[in-house]
């Protein structure tokens, strides 16, 4: 009888044991929803990128968490127990919590100073926008400009989307096409930034205003940053016209074809009247003068222009509007022309300068835009 | 009676055999469901719906680690039915998010191409107002250089198409709708011009009336 009772309960004490297994509950694993919910949300503002070395040991910890729990629950109910486990979450909830805080403040610095450089390009474009109009750049420093400004525009729209990385490379490519912009019109401002240049131009003024006076004769002064033609007779003023120069007006002539306006001393060579001019009445120049030539060669020689380059000529004061589309003449209204063209002789002394004010507005151009570059 | 506790410990160890024989991991299951995932990937789940790549990402892994609980079991005890239902899950969502993916990535498509359309347009109506712009003095230069611009605009409408191309349907929409800003921004200019031609011609009628 005693050894049917060992029996029996040596059948009946595992299916206790297997029983209780599947029927105790021990107290339940932590929850980690607050755990996920943290990561899903690192994740999304990625913190791989903004924070990689807390994020990675982030993750870690999660990994080592949930090993614990799988350990935990791998065991018999009975022998469960969470009390680590629950301290490791705790710990890691507050990690996440740092984690995902200093994620958000690197992000948000980033998107302001993703906002604060695309502002400051924009800036930029309209600085370079108005020089460009101002000094009738050619085409390529606009489509330059163009291409910054739809760099910029790609820029803005990736910021919009939270995509600071990609609006950061946008920014890049604006700014090398701002630049080239940039280069391509900063050296005409220069020439009149230039003091030794504009004390050049002002002798040359001068020396015409009092060869007028002295010799009793009418002379004319172009000045190229005021966009003036300024008529002299005895030394004195007599009337002054707007005039337009065409895309390279700004930059003093060189050889054939560039489209610059010369600037030196000339005189009129002859006057053709209506019918005889392309552009309704014309004074013709003598450009290329003595001047003209020698640094044409100079240029040569140092081999800043092509060895089979030409001088050009054909340098005229002439009528068809003062809108600015010349090929290096000086264009003027036609009934501004009338005047002009009654006021003058062949022999009549023409000088053309860019300016005779340091205070000129491609000087402040320039210095908005150095002053634009050091910020 | 000894017969009888030789049949009950029989009875039992079957059982118990019967249990643990049963008790299998599912390596199918686990299989399919990571191919399901992977292949929501490669269709792109990522890049166009990124949150719910991850949700989907941490209910594999959540399935993976149910897997393990049981692994860690005492063979007799281990049971698979709640991973194989969370792997079946997986799956079910992975499928889903696959054709979601797909879906999003047509309608960004379909965004891009229309977007191109857009700029084309845009670029069309800025280029016949430029044609009628007052080519006056003040004016001529101004619209000169925006005619520049849109020339560029328009030389960059390629890339539009490049991108498309590409998939990279995103970028390509930004590109249109930059181009769009760009082109309907010299139309407003031309528009400015125009107003202000007519109003210097409206003031020069006045101007002569008076006299």
């Amino acid at each position: 009888m005693q050894n049917l009772s060992i029996n029996g309960r040596a059948i009946v004490l595992p299916f206790i044991f297997i029983i209780l297994s599947y029927s105790c509950n021990s107290s339940p694993p932590p929850e980690i929803k607050p755990i996920e919910d943290i990561d899903r949300e690192l994740y999304r503002i990625d913190a791989d990128k903004y924070l990689p070395d807390g994020y990675l040991r982030f993750k870690l910890n999660i990994k080592v968490l949930k090993d614990k729990i799988i350990h935990e629950k791998s065991r018999f109910s009975l022998l469960r127990n969470y009390e680590e486990v629950y301290k490791i979450t705790k710990g890691i909830i507050d990690e996440g919590n740092e984690v995902l805080r200093i994620v958000r403040t690197k992000r948000d610095e980033k998107r302001q100073m993703v906002f604060d450089k695309i502002k400051s390009l924009k800036d930029r474009v309209k600085i370079i926008d108005e020089l460009t109009l101002k000094i009738n750049a050619g085409i390529q420093a606009r489509k330059r400009l163009t291409l910054g400004d739809l760099a910029i525009k790609e820029a803005k729209i990736s910021l919009e989307n939270g995509k600071y990385d990609s609006a950061l490379e946008k920014i890049e490519t604006a700014y090398t096409f701002l630049v080239d912009a940039e280069k391509l019109v900063t050296p005409i401002l220069r020439r009149y930034a230039h003091n030794d240049l504009i004390v050049k131009w002002r002798r040359f003024v001068n020396d015409t205003i009092k060869e007028s006076g002295r010799e009793k004769i009418t002379a004319i002064i172009v000045d190229k940053a005021e966009r003036t033609l300024t008529l002299y007779k005895n030394g004195k003023i007599i009337i002054t016209f707007n005039i337009g120069l065409g895309n390279n007006g700004y930059k003093d002539k060189l050889l054939s074809g560039d489209g610059a306006t010369p600037e030196g001393r000339y005189h009129i060579t002859k006057k053709a009247g209506e019918g005889e001019s392309k552009y309704y009445k014309a004074l013709l120049l003598n450009y290329p003068n003595q001047d003209d030539k020698r640094e044409f060669l100079r240029a040569k020689q140092r081999g800043l222009i092509s060895k089979t380059s030409k001088i050009g000529g054909l340098i005229e004061i002439h009528g068809g509007g003062n809108d600015g589309t010349t090929y290096g003449c000086i264009a003027l209204e036609n009934h501004d022309m009338d005047k002009l063209f009654e006021m003058v002789t062949v022999g009549t002394p023409v000088t053309i300068v860019g300016t005779i004010n340091p205070n000129n507005e491609f000087y402040n151009s320039l210095k908005k835009l150095e002053a634009y570059l050091k910020t | 009676m000894k017969r009888v506790i030789k049949i009950s410990l029989s009875c039992f160890l079957i059982t118990l055999l019967f249990i643990a024989g049963c008790a299998k991991p599912p390596t199918e299951d686990i299989d399919s469901a990571k191919q399901a995932v992977e292949s929501a990937k490669s269709a792109g789940a990522e890049k166009y719906l990124p949150d719910n790549a991850k949700g989907l990402d941490d209910e594999l892994s959540a399935a993976l680690d149910e897997v393990k609980v049981q692994d860690g079991k005492f063979p007799l005890l281990r049971k698979y039915d709640k991973a194989k239902e969370m792997l079946a899950s997986v799956r079910t969502n992975a499928e889903k998010l696959k054709a979601d993916t797909l879906a999003k990535k047509e309608e960004a498509k379909k965004n891009a191409i229309a977007s191109l359309g857009e700029a084309n347009s845009s670029i069309s109506n800025a280029k016949t107002m430029l044609e009628k712009a007052p080519a006056g003095k003040e004016t001529k230069a101004e619209i000169e250089a925006l005619k520049g611009d849109i020339k560029a605009a328009e030389d960059s409408l390629h890339e539009v198409q490049k991108a498309t191309d590409g998939e990279d349907y995103s970028g390509a929409t930004a590109k249109a709708n930059s181009i769009k800003g760009k082109a309907d921004s010299v139309s407003a200019q031309v528009q400015q011009a125009i107003e202000k031609v007519e109003a210097a011609k409206k003031a020069k009628g006045k101007k002569k009336g008076k006299k």
